[in-house]
């Protein structure tokens, strides 16, 4: 049975300028997450996701100053701030990602987004004090995963996409001391994240301008630009594959300008114990970022006005119209199989 | 080297190597769960055969923990040792207290990086060959460059993360000794704590997966009673940044690589994982 009772959710909001932190607090933010990508693990480990699952500068801070920036203006402005270090690692790096952890840390960050059982066991031994966040790339799918992971001190699990609202409920009910988030806006993938090995490369599409750093260094009377990956095409989950049957379509890009959404679900997550609710799309424009936080927070509003009996999606797909300026549409639904209570 | 034989659960009259070890069950798609009376009817067939018994287990919903306990405390009045390859930690710490169970790291937790792009960076030959000029937002063109991984980089895509010391300390104290991995066309660099052994699986290297099958274009009923493989041949998807074809079987998509690492041995590997019948397209 559905409970109606409604705690208002904290959105998380995804940053990668500390400039960015006031204006998406302002829009309704209650805490911000970011990644980090710095020079020096660039030249080890390439600009691909491996230290966090978003690929590049652009959606990552990419030296130390603009990480330890965020979290002092996070601060600053009262809010939480979350570090990603969210994918697998090898043995090898694992000291350097918990040097990020400690610099993290020490300015100021609260807790870390995770994945990895070394990075927790090493988390564990280091007593960092930081908070550490299961991350959507440690699946959990039943109660006795979870309890699994809360030998690892986690105090919050951020649910995997393909979970139903009911399956929430059910997660959430069984372990009431700890906080749950769910992704409510961008990133949807049908990919299970953390089962999915398509690496996030950098890519090059001919004949299209693109964001890249290149160096000066003349060639042909040309600048360069490094890569390891010269034939990257895309994300795995984005290409049109070919196959007998013709070609496999992939699910809709992601696209900022029309998301893949869950506000009209808030009201049910916030019901099935969903505590925090995440923005995905660390590598967005500034404006977009804000856009998001604020319809989002406006959808929240929209389910605190009505009790369950009387909540209906119709204000909120509205709402996205008038932000987005078109339908949302079932291929945009996070949760498209949900059958909600229509009044 | 121990020569372990999958075989298809849904075959009641599968041909059993005698003597071998043999692997039952499914790894990625919690509806295709062996049906309880068909599985127990291979156990005792294995136990008269004098075969090993190995269940691969998959990710599993709260509602389906209860059907994997059953079949856990039924094969358990079976066997006086059985494994079971765990895809889902729920499961493992489910197997962990369990009789005669032994619980092993299955491939979906050993997390290995499988895209088999990642073999191409690895290429030297091959990406100079696509070096080219690119156009930057401001106008200027570049030379797109090759820029050969580093060490660590490259020793970071041949190892699984589950193969750090404090890790396989960590499961071996809960009885754990064996991890299962992929083939990966990059190859692989490992080196196991004492006590630990892995199993290699040949062809199929797993790639990714989505909860629920619609690769197939699998209808919502089969194989909902799991007496049938709803999903029973791997369809070729192409493309052409990928080195060579992805396979799209259920809910999963794999690619194949038969060439076995040369220094299997070396690496703690002591078991080779064979489907049988082979997927269609390596025979």
């Amino acid at each position: 049975m559905m409970t109606t009772l409604y705690k208002k959710p904290i959105i998380a909001a995804p940053v990668n300028d500390p400039g960015e932190v006031a204006s998406l607090v302002e829009a309704g933010a209650g805490e911000v997450y970011c990644g980090f990508l710095p020079e020096r693990w660039r030249q080890h480990y390439s600009s691909y996701d491996s230290l966090s699952r978003r690929q590049g500068i652009i959606a990552n801070a990419s030296n130390e100053e603009t990480l330890v920036e965020i979290a002092r203006e996070a601060q600053r402005t009262g809010v939480p701030a979350s570090l990603a270090l969210n994918v697998r690692y090898s043995e090898g790096m694992l000291p350097e990602v918990l040097d990020y952890a400690a610099i993290w840390k020490q300015a100021g960050g609260q807790s870390v987004l995770v994945s990895d059982l070394g990075l927790l066991l090493a988390l564990q031994k280091e007593h960092l004090g930081l908070q550490r966040y299961l991350s959507i790339l440690a699946p959990v799918f039943n109660s006795r995963a979870l309890n699994f992971y809360k030998h690892f001190g986690i105090s919050r699990i951020v649910l995997p996409r393909s979970l139903s609202l009911e399956e929430m409920r059910v997660l959430t009910q069984s372990s009431p001391n700890i906080d749950f988030e769910a992704m409510v806006l961008n990133d949807r993938c049908e990919y299970i994240d953390g089962f999915c090995s398509f690496y996030h490369g950098i890519a090059f599409p001919p004949g299209v301008s693109t964001f890249f750093n290149y160096h000066q260094e003349m060639a042909e009377q040309k600048p360069l630009v490094y890569t390891q990956d010269l034939s990257y095409a895309g994300h795995g989950c984005q290409l049109q594959f070919r196959s007998v049957r013709g070609t496999i379509r992939p699910e809709p890009h992601d696209d900022c300008h029309q998301p893949h959404c869950a506000a009209c679900y808030i009201k049910r997550l916030a019901a099935s114990g969903i505590g925090y609710l995440k923005i995905g799309g660390r590598g967005l424009p500034s404006d977009i970022k804000v856009k998001a936080v604020r319809f989002i927070a406006r959808a929240c509003q929209i389910a605190e006005q009505h009790s369950q009996a009387s909540f209906s999606r119709q204000p909120v797909k509205e709402l996205y119209r008038e932000v987005y300026g078109r339908d949302c549409g079932e291929n945009r639904c996070y949760y498209p199989g949900e059958q909600i209570r229509e009044v | 080297m121990e020569y372990a034989y999958w075989l298809k659960w849904q075959d009641t009259a599968g041909v059993i190597p005698s003597g071998a070890r043999i692997y039952l069950g499914e790894e990625c798609c919690e509806r295709k769960i062996p049906a309880l009376d068909l599985l127990m009817s291979w156990a005792w067939n294995l136990k008269d055969s004098g075969c090993n018994m190995t269940l691969v287990t998959p990710l599993v919903s709260e509602s389906v923990l209860g059907q994997l306990e059953q079949m856990l405390d039924r094969l358990s009045r079976v066997f006086e040792s059985y494994e079971v390859v765990c895809n889902d930690w729920g499961v493992f710490s489910l197997a962990c207290e369990r009789p005669f169970c032994q619980q092993v790291v299955g491939r979906l937790l050993a997390r290995q990086d499988t895209d088999p792009r990642l073999a191409q960076i690895l290429n030297y030959d091959f990406q100079k060959s696509q070096e080219r000029d690119v156009r930057h937002v401001d106008g200027t063109i570049a030379r797109l460059t090759y820029l050969p991984p580093p060490p660590e980089y490259e020793t970071h895509l041949r190892r699984p993360s589950i193969i750090t010391s404090t890790v396989l300390d960590y499961l071996g104290r809960t009885g754990a000794g064996r991890l299962e991995l992929n083939n990966t066309l990059q190859g692989l660099d490992i080196t196991l704590t004492s006590g630990w052994k892995a199993s290699i699986y040949v062809p199929d290297v797993l790639v990714t997966m989505k909860r629920h099958c619609s690769i197939c274009n699998l209808a919502d009923d089969e194989g909902k009673d799991g007496a049938i493989d709803c999903s029973p041949a791997y369809t070729e998807w192409t493309h052409p940044s990928f080195p060579l074809p992805l396979y799209a079987k259920g809910n999963a998509l794999y690619y194949f690589n038969q060439i076995l690492p040369d220094n299997c041995e070396n690496l703690d590997i002591d078991r080779i994982v064979s489907r049988l019948p082979e997927p269609a397209s390596c025979t």
